[in-house]
């Protein structure tokens, strides 16, 4: 089967989501507990987000998938 | 600024994975990046032994041979960036000037060291999150991000700010001043505090956006 202009639609890269579990689970503990300023309850869990944004990596642009690239230069040889 | 350097050490270290960077150009951001983390931490509660304000590279060579020494930064962190939200036109002195009055009336008002209080009125009015929002298909949506240290400081810092300008007083150094004393007893009704449980609410009601946000066109996206 000769396919004139081989490509795909490639999945996209997951997006980088630091501290993504810390801050759910303080989101979590705010809406069981209605401590929105973290004194009480959830004042471990605020702190626990904030250790982790200290040290989280800086997020960075991802490039996109170049999977089409290496198709249009195979597809001579493939077809 | 170098209370927690380990932070620091290890923030660099995972920064450096996915770039790749030059000797010149990591010894150059090493230099400034070791002072980034922990703005909101007070500069005298740093007593552990902090690694020296040299690039990685450097340090791993000189392990053996000299002993990790605290420098100390020339300016409270904090206060930078408070002066640098009140410049105008790149009058630094002219800020730093009213940085200084300010901590003056804090104290004269309240008869207490006032960078402790200071310090306390920023962490009350900074908020842990920010709401992202954006429209798609007639439907907004709502996405909470967490905030860096820095990011908080500076949020928390502007609002201030904004309501400062509310308060009596003849000059703004003053204002400045109420308003961190208003801040502090963390009021409800306190516009500063109002935002910030504001935006906190609407976090707590868009939770579910935090681990799969939904896919927005790039022209919709803030």
């Amino acid at each position: 089967m000769y396919i004139e202009k081989l490509k795909v639609r490639p999945r996209q890269a997951a997006a980088i989501r630091p501290c993504a579990t810390q801050f759910a689970s303080m989101l979590a503990c705010w809406s069981a507990t209605e401590d929105l300023h973290s004194t009480g309850p959830c004042a471990e869990a605020a702190k626990a987000l904030i250790t982790c944004m200290r040290t989280a990596p800086a997020p960075t642009r991802r490039h996109k998938p170049t999977i089409n690239y290496h198709l249009a230069r195979l597809g001579k040889t493939l077809n | 600024m170098f209370s927690s350097i380990r932070h620091a050490v290890s923030r660099m270290s995972l920064r450096r994975v996915p770039n790749m960077r030059t000797l010149t150009d990591s010894a150059a951001s090493d230099a400034l990046s070791v002072g980034e983390t922990s703005i909101l931490s007070s500069l005298s509660s740093s007593q552990t032994p902090a690694v020296a304000s040299t690039s990685s590279a450097l340090q791993t060579a000189l392990k053996g041979s000299q002993p990790t020494i605290h420098i100390p930064p020339a300016e409270d962190p904090l206060l930078h960036l408070f002066t640098s939200c009140i410049m105008k036109d790149g009058k630094r002195h002219a800020a730093a000037a009213r940085t200084a009055k300010m901590l003056l009336h804090i104290h004269a008002f309240t008869k207490a060291p006032p960078l402790p209080i200071f310090r306390q009125a920023i962490m009350t009015a900074a908020p842990l999150l920010r709401c992202r929002q954006f429209k798609r298909a007639a439907k907004q949506y709502v996405f909470p991000m967490p905030l860096t240290e820095r990011q908080r400081a500076r949020m928390a810092i502007a609002w201030i700010l904004e309501a400062a300008e509310k308060r009596g007083g003849k000059e703004s150094p003053e204002r400045f001043a109420r308003e961190i004393i208003e801040v502090i007893k963390a009021d409800p009704g306190n516009p500063v505090i109002r935002k910030k449980l504001e935006m906190h609410k609407l976090a707590v009601l868009h939770r579910g956006n935090v681990l799969r946000p939904p896919r927005v066109p790039k022209s919709n996206r803030a």
